[in-house]
């Protein structure tokens, strides 16, 4: 039966829509009532309800309760400060329980590396996330953790579908090597961002990340970044049980970038040009300039508003999620389909039958099934698939705004109409012969010599398919009835992930428009691109990337009590194995191997104290003989004062609180790039063209020649971190739980390009060694409050506070002098920038001339003024100053509230991030040039904010946002200084969420366990003090702006 | 049981772990012992020291064009219409120590490269050449010569540039130490010296026959180094030594290294000039000996007028590839376009030809500045200034063109200045009613806004109204679609006249002013032009000049300038002599491009104010960042 529900629904999700179904179906609901106790008489306010729902009841102020349940399943009874217990119904209609006063939270398990941890066995710095924070609108669940747990660095910059991945970091970035991110494992395998970013909540068991030395150091090598562990559902003995949730979003840019208006482009643009050079051409007559104005004749005097031509204002998503899991004593079962389409927020032209705009669809398939072999023995075979299916602009949707920000709004029209040539089967897109920078006019040769950003956007797409592909295999065996407490397991994993993409598109026609009559409302089309315009698609193949991994583990765990004594140890080793394909050097295309032996030794009296000996001892394939191996031991110590017989006077009010202190070492063996392999070996390029000389009468007896890439170096090996933690637990009052870590680490190893080799040496490539060293230190927090009131409100309330800085402690460099001392990184901020303290705009010719010279290009009034730091009277590279703060937050912080009533639940969260600077791209928002990413043929466009507030000679203004205009880049303004500094702080309403659960009455009629319609949105407010753009996308607010994101959704059990 | 069995089966192999699981890297990977096990593998090695020389025919690449004031171009320069501007900062006193323009101590990409790069794959070589296996005796004698004469050349080039630099005669291993690594720049004397022993090392003694006298697998090894190319660079390393900005030049008095070491003599040395002119005489005989000799042009099967062929013998001295007088020419301007030598200059250079044939190729924008036009002498062979008989003072005034005037568009108006001019000046320039002397034809210039080559035409233009004809080969032609064939030629880094001048130039400062003469008048003779004693006697203001040692210093001079202007030697003269001070701190002016008639068109304008400030920009400076990293370094005086 369950299974003719589960394919109705699944045909539901085939066709895109759960409509309202006539289900077969029978199982007998009935009214279960009772009584529940604590040690102390009734409890008011425990949580009653049906396994694997959100709805449920809650004990009135006599302990009594009423539920209506299938007969067939459990009643899962809760609250805060005592023990959970699971009943099954049983068809019975009488349950009281009596529950035992516990710690729940203390007494979850957690996961811990290569197993389980009673949390209140816990030695080291672990944090997590209940997956269903994580349910976010979004299809990227990298864009839900920015605050969500202590001890996570997060911030998201871009908002296009498929690209917008938050980066992330485990208490902040402590290295300056190569990689900075941490591990990420689903199901002990490791995965890469993106494949984070799809996983789906709704499958997810646990969701933990590891920041200590204790947590960490069984991944030895790998693990000094933190490690992210997530773990996938399993099914559980009885019935099936589905779950389905269905959301239609629309998403929006959070915040528009604003374009100052064709005309003032043109008038300024002339300014750009005159002010920098009195006798310079001007690329607008003042006539033309009237007709636009006058709106003469759109086709002659075009005035676009790219953005508005080419951008949608609203989005829309659809996201379904499906899974079914049960199973009987043999066998256990999850399975889980998920479908995710996001739309691109681009228009498409419909005079092409394909779709330009990005749609991503993105599928995904899961199947976790336990087997018990016999009674000591279990295997598991887990298999899931993710597959993204992409369709979009040939630039890409950031390419695209690109394009928008950086296209002349006034040569040209998008395209003429139709009639202007109704003998032509094509767009006439508009183009233009003149030059981009002035200069010469092309009367002699017509070429189309701009980007048509229309043009571009329309005349082709783009496809990438993407897949990723899990195969696992585990087996565990208790040996309990050989040794009690002893099992072993091993586990089996090849996953093969696969990407390619596709572009087609057609060459488009340009064509400019002439005036044939005195009165300008005729024209004439000439073409532009004859020789090479093309009505027919072309083809084009992109990016192929294929890999696999296949990775091993074998794993002895021992769990033992004896008495008060509980001791326990566990031995792992695993391999790994990586290949690449289309690599480019033979070097790269060898297989990247890692293999291992980590263990892990635990002894607890008494619950009361707790001492952990963790160690991992790596290889990687990347080091010469003597350093492939790497022993990283920790160790940690935890006290639970509770437990102490001192502290039962105290227990009602503190129920729990223990403190943990861990101390070891951790590895990182992710240096250099990742086209480092083998520091012992020379790499050399034996053909280099760029070495390469011709000879002979006629140039043509050539050889390529050699060049040094890298030099052999046996010594280099991985980065090492000491890492500190001390860590507080606290209950108290029943209701609120707080947990604070303060950590510190001292990273070294680090690899950096030796400083004291001068260009004389002649070598080709750079000296490095393992010298760099860094220090971390900071706190992470996190207090819930979790109460109910009464049996019909209860309200939620989360805490997240993280804080983390990390600092140069030696980053080798030349031996400045006492008057460059500022040049140094060390004792600086990692990610601080140095730059140029920019004091003002000059004023005139004299104070040019009065001032220190500077070393960057042509300046005059109008320019910026930097300050002469060392007193040498130039402004050089030795005036740099470390200027601002990191541009990695040094401050995270979420705060979350959730509030029910009865069958309503409210809920929002505030995400902020503070203590962070980001610089305003001087040369990508400079009007007027070619942006740098597409060369010529761009042009900048104005933002209204600069056209508003800039140096000109009428308005001398040494405070102005924008310096004197330029019709070229004017590399003086385009250092890293002060002047585009802005701070990157900011509070933000991340999410709000309005839910409502059917009903029972109503669902048992349609035979549904459970129902909730819940309104939801995200990125619905931001306080910056930053207004031009998103301020969470820093420095590249240019690009596909984050969206605001309107979300309803359904979620059915059955 | 069984799976019991099973499971510890696969533990069990699992521990047993190979050893070897790491060890994936298979024999035979590609390091640099490999480039010396055989001969083909060696020549690579080979051909990758010659890589590094210094791509002196590319306009953006070297200073020889754009840096100076024989070029203007257009400004701001388009993006695509240029590979770096570093050349143009320099040329508009953008020069500074924190991003150094034409950077070849750091080395600043593939078109500048560091040529202490080069220096060091060159000492590889003289290393590990012996380890060749397949290589014949007297080919390992050649290669080590040519590398020695690279390194040599290597060594000068930085010399030119930053004047005393440091000597890396054998490689620092890569282990080396802070303090080993910290070398010291040398006296100006020293690394005169350290160059021409490698030269002399190269030329002489165990190698005295290992350079070729001349090329004879001409098919594949034009453009390798002869012993005539080996000894003429030293003799132009031993005048320059000689010359008055490293000989005794007291601007540098105070300029010592951290340990007070002078590093540039400041007494004058009148001997370096006689070891300068003994090199130029051991120089000229090599060249004689490998018939050398002033090109002149055989118009072959073409006929054409003597003025024609005057033109042509001036042209092709430069253009025609691989001629008489081609001592050493370059052949490969480095990886993708301009992979071939010329070929970027003869674009920039050439204005648009042919009205139904316009091609964007044909970029025109190094224009030369009017100071060049001025240069050259009156068709009596002395400065316009100095002729007797041409009207210097009506020189911007509009005159039109008779039949009489056979190197210009008959009836043409134009300005005096084009009027009466040596042949060189037609030869070498284009202007707003030249003639284009082409192998297909001859192609009237006109260049007023909205005319063939004029500023309307296409985004590239001439700022000035100039173009360098000199530089383009008579085969160039465009066709329809941009399309433009041309005939490539090595790039001339030392040619037989520059030689001569250089000898005039020695022997006129040892006072032996009659020796130097004929030299003079061999070139001027290839020019059309009566000898120096003639021209200056009967049309010279001032008759008796060429009798004096200063007097005929300043002809030397400006017969060098003339002669090979354009081709990347003023940059360098200016310097050498000290007279950059006065040259560059000139005005660059240009005609009004602007212009759509001769009224308007031929009006002075005022394009540029250029700023050199002594002694300075005399020497490039070394970056901040080479200072700070070794602290043994001074900085040149003035930066």
């Amino acid at each position: 039966m369950k299974i003719s529900v589960l394919f109705v629904v699944a045909l539901c999700l085939s066709i895109g829509s759960a409509g309202a179904t006539n289900f077969l179906h029978q199982v007998d609901t009935i009214t279960v009532e009772g009584q529940v106790n604590g040690p102390d008489g009734p409890l008011e306010g425990v949580s009653v309800l049906q396994e694997g729902t959100a709805g449920g009841t809650k004990t009135n102020d006599r302990g009594r309760y009423s539920i209506r349940v299938p007969g067939n399943r459990n009643l899962v009874f809760s609250s805060v400060g005592y023990l959970t217990q699971t009943i099954p119904v049983d068809y019975r209609i009488l349950i009281d329980v009596r529950l035992e006063p516990g710690d729940q939270a203390l007494d979850e398990v957690v996961v811990v590396a290569f197993g389980k941890q009673k949390k209140k066995e816990l030695v080291g710095a672990s944090t997590s996330v209940s997956p269903g924070e994580l349910k976010v609108p979004s299809s990227n669940l990298t864009t839900a953790l920015a605050g969500r747990l202590a001890g996570m660095v997060a911030y998201q910059r871009s908002g296009e579908p498929g690209a917008d991945n938050a980066e992330f970091f485990i208490r902040g970035v402590t290295t300056f090597g190569y990689k900075k991110d941490p591990l990420i494992l689903v199901d002990n395998v490791e995965v890469t961002p993106t494949d984070l970013a799809r996983m789906q909540p709704d499958d997810i068991a646990s969701f933990t990340i590891m920041k200590d030395a204790t947590s960490t150091a069984l991944y030895g090598a790998r693990g000094a970044n933190g490690v992210i562990l997530i773990t996938t559902k399993e099914g559980k003995e009885g019935a099936a049980k589905v779950s389905f949730r269905l959301e239609q979003s629309l998403s929006s840019n959070t915040r528009q970038i604003d374009l100052a208006d064709p005309i003032t482009y043109m008038t300024l643009s002339n300014e750009a040009v005159l002010t920098r050079n009195p006798i310079g051409r001007l690329p607008y007559s003042q006539n033309r300039i009237d007709a636009t104005a006058a709106g003469v004749n759109p086709y002659l005097y075009p005035a676009n508003d790219w953005m508005a031509q080419l951008i949608n204002k609203t989005a829309s998503t659809q996201r379904a999620n499906l899974n079914v899991s049960g199973g009987g004593k043999v066998a256990r079962y999850f399975i889980a389909g998920a479908y995710n389409k996001d739309n691109g927020i681009l228009k498409v032209d419909g005079r092409n039958n394909f779709n330009n705009n990005i749609n991503l669809q993105n599928f995904q398939l899961r199947s976790n099934v336990n087997i018990n072999l016999t009674s000591s023995t279990e295997a598991v075979v887990r298999l899931s698939g993710v597959f993204d299916e992409y369709n979009g602009p040939i630039d890409g949707g950031a390419g695209m705004f690109r394009k928008i920000i950086s296209s002349n709004p006034v040569q040209f029209p998008a395209y003429y109409p139709s009639s202007a040539l109704p003998n032509a089967r094509h767009i006439l897109f508009g183009n233009s012969s003149e030059s981009p920078t002035g200069g010469g006019s092309g009367s002699g040769i017509p070429s189309a010599n701009y980007i048509n950003p229309y043009a571009d956007m329309v005349k082709g797409y783009k496809d990438y398919s993407r897949s990723q592909m899990y195969a696992q295999f585990e087996l565990k065996q208790n040996f309990g009835f050989l040794v009690p407490g002893l099992s072993a397991r091993m586990l089996f994993n090849t996953s093969r992930y696969s990407y390619f993409d596709v572009s087609r598109a057609y060459s488009p026609f340009f064509y400019s428009a002439n005036p044939i009559d005195q009165s300008h409302s005729q024209y004439r089309l000439s073409l532009l691109n004859e020789s090479s315009a093309r009505d027919y698609l072309d083809y084009s193949e992109g990016l192929k990337d294929i890999r696999t991994i296949t990775y091993y583990e074998v794993a002895v765990d021992y769990n033992r009590a004896f008495g008060d004594h509980t001791v326990s140890g566990l031995l792992v080793g695993i391999r790994r194995n990586q290949l690449l394909a289309n690599q480019g050097t033979l070097q790269k295309s060898l297989p990247y191997r890692n293999e291992g032996v980590s263990g892990r030794l635990n002894y607890g009296y008494k619950s009361r104290y707790l001492v952990e000996f963790n160690f991992g001892l790596n290889g990687s394939e990347r080091f010469y003989k003597s350093q492939r191996y790497g022993f990283f031991p920790s160790a940690g110590l935890a006290w639970n004062v509770s437990s102490e017989p001192f502290w039962e006077p105290l227990k009602d009010a503190v129920s729990e609180l223990k403190i943990r202190a861990t101390y070891g070492l951790v590895g990182n063996d992710a240096i250099g790039d990742e086209n480092d392999r083998f520091f012992y070996l020379s790499e050399i390029n034996a053909s280099n063209i760029n070495r390469a000389v011709y000879f002979g009468t006629l140039y043509n007896y050539g050889r390529d020649g050699f060049t040094v890439s890298r030099y052999a170096n046996n010594d280099i090996t991985w980065e090492r971190a000491r890492k500190l933690n001390i860590g507080l637990d606290i209950q108290a009052f029943d209701a609120f739980t707080f947990t604070a870590d303060v950590f510190s680490e001292r990273r070294n190893n680090i690899l950096m390009t030796r400083s004291y080799i001068p260009a004389t040496m002649g070598l080709a490539a750079t000296v490095r060694a393992n010298v760099g060293e860094a220090r971390a230190y900071g706190v992470d927090a996190s207090l819930d409050y979790n109460k109910a009131f009464g049996s019909n409100w209860w309200l939620q309330g989360r805490l997240n506070f993280t804080y983390a800085r990390g600092e140069y402690l030696y980053y080798e460099e030349p031996e400045y002098p006492e008057n460059l001392k500022h040049l140094s990184r060390n004792g600086h901020a990692l990610n601080q920038t140095w730059g140029y303290i920019a004091e003002r705009l000059f004023i005139d010719d004299y104070d040019v001339a009065n001032s220190p010279r500077q070393n960057f290009g042509e300046y005059g009034p109008g320019d910026i003024k930097y300050h002469d730091v060392n007193g040498d009277n130039e402004i050089t590279t030795l005036d740099r100053v470390p200027i601002g703060l990191p541009t990695v937050p040094e401050i995270i912080f979420g705060q979350g509230l959730s509030v029910g009533y009865k069958a309503l639940d409210f809920s929002f969260f505030l995400q902020g991030s503070a203590r962070s600077s980001f610089w305003i791209d001087p040369v990508r928002t400079a009007p007027f040039i070619p942006n740098p990413d597409l060369g010529s043929g761009s042009q900048n466009a104005l933002l209204q904010v600069y056209a508003d507030s800039h140096w000109s000679e009428d308005n001398r203004d040494s405070y102005a946002l924008w310096p004197r205009l330029s019709s070229t880049q004017n590399t003086n303004n385009s250092q890293v200084s002060t002047w585009f500094m802005r701070n990157g702080s900011f509070l933000r309403l991340k999410s709000v969420e309005l839910g409502y659960s059917l009903p029972e009455r109503a669902l048992s009629r349609i035979h549904l366990n459970g129902a909730r319609v819940y309104l939801s949105g995200t990125n619905l407010l931001c306080f910056s003090g930053f207004k031009l753009w998103d301020v969470e996308m820093g420095g590249q607010g240019l690009g596909y702006p984050i969206q605001r994101v309107f979300n309803v959704g359904v979620q059915v059990n059955l | 049981m069984k799976l019991i069995r099973f499971f510890l089966l696969t533990v069990a192999l699992a521990t047993v772990a190979s050893c070897s699981f790491l060890d994936v890297v298979p024999d035979n990977i590609a390091t640099i012992d490999n480039a010396f096990n055989s001969r083909n593998e060696a020549e690579k090695f080979l051909f990758t020291c010659y890589s590094f020389l210094p791509k002196e025919d590319h306009p953006d690449a070297s200073p020889n064009f754009n840096a100076g004031d024989e070029f203007w171009i257009y400004w701001p320069i388009h993006d695509a219409d240029r590979y770096t501007l570093e050349p143009y900062n320099i040329a508009r006193g953008l020069q500074n120590k924190v991003t150094v323009n034409l950077n070849h101590w750091e080395g600043s990409g593939n078109l500048v490269p560091s040529l202490w790069q080069g220096i060091r794959n060159c000492n590889i070589l003289l290393e590990n050449v012996d380890k060749v296996p397949d290589l014949d005796p007297y080919m390992k004698s050649r290669w080590r010569a040519e590398v020695m004469f690279l390194k040599a050349y290597y060594h000068w080039y930085l010399f030119r540039m930053y004047g005393p630099i440091p000597i890396v005669d054998v490689n620092l291993p890569i282990s080396a130490t802070t303090d080993e690594v910290r070398i010291k720049r040398q006296p100006v004397d020293s690394v005169v010296n350290y160059i021409v022993g490698l030269i002399d090392g190269a030329t002489t003694g165990d190698h005295q026959d290992a350079l070729p006298t001349v090329i004879s697998n001409e098919a594949i090894e034009q453009g390798r180094i002869t012993r005539p190319a080996a000894l003429a660079i030293k003799a132009r390393v031993l005048v320059t030594a000689a010359s008055p900005l490293f000989n005794g030049n007291p601007d540098f008095a105070n300029f010592n290294d951290k340990e007070g070491v002078a590093l540039f003599n400041t007494t004058p040395d009148p001997a370096k000039w006689g070891r300068a002119a003994e090199a130029c005489r051991i120089a000229i005989a090599a060249c004689h000996d490998a018939n050398r000799e002033l090109y002149r042009f055989d118009g072959g099967v073409l006929a054409v007028d003597d003025a024609t062929r005057t033109e042509m013998s001036i042209r092709n001295a430069v253009c025609e590839p691989w001629n008489s007088e081609l001592i050493w020419g370059y052949t490969y301007s480095g990886a993708g376009d301009p992979a071939l030598p010329s070929k970027l200059v003869q674009l920039y250079a050439s204005p648009q030809l042919d009205p139904n044939n316009i091609s964007l190729n044909l970029r025109g924008q190094m224009a030369p500045t009017m100071k060049m036009a001025e240069l050259f002498y009156t068709k009596n062979g002395v400065p316009i200034e100095e002729d007797k008989e041409w009207d210097y003072s009506s020189r911007f005034d509009l005159r039109t063109t008779t039949a009489a005037d056979s190197m210009m568009q008959n009836g043409y108006t134009t300005v005096g200045l084009h009027f009466d001019r040596e042949p060189r000046f037609y030869a070498d320039l284009a202007f707003d009613g030249a003639e284009f002397f082409m192998k297909n034809g001859i192609w009237p210039i006109q260049n007023k806004s909205g005319q063939t080559s004029g500023i309307k035409q296409s985004r590239l233009y001439s700022i000035t109204g100039y173009y360098a004809k000199k530089l383009v080969n008579w085969n160039l032609i465009p066709y329809t679609g941009g399309f433009v064939a041309m005939e490539l030629y090595p790039w001339p880094i030392m040619r037989l006249a520059d030689l001569y001048l250089l000898y005039a130039e020695a022997l006129n400062e040892l006072g032996k002013s009659d020796e130097a003469l004929p030299y003079l008048d061999r070139i001027r003779d290839r020019a059309g032009l009566p000898t120096v004693q003639m021209a200056w006697s009967e049309h010279s203001k001032n008759p008796d000049k060429y009798t004096t040692q200063p007097g005929l210093r300043a002809i030397i001079r400006q017969e060098r300038l003339i002669e090979l202007a354009f081709e990347g030697s003023r940059f360098w003269d200016l310097r050498r002599w000290k007279q950059a001070v006065d040259e560059l701190n000139d005005p660059i002016y240009g005609w009004n491009i602007l212009g759509e008639d001769a009224a308007t068109y031929n009006r002075r304008v005022l394009l540029f104010q250029q700023r050199f400030v002594g002694p300075r920009d005399y020497l490039w400076p070394i970056s901040d960042n080479s200072l700070i990293v070794n602290p043994s370094l001074v900085q040149n005086p003035g930066w």
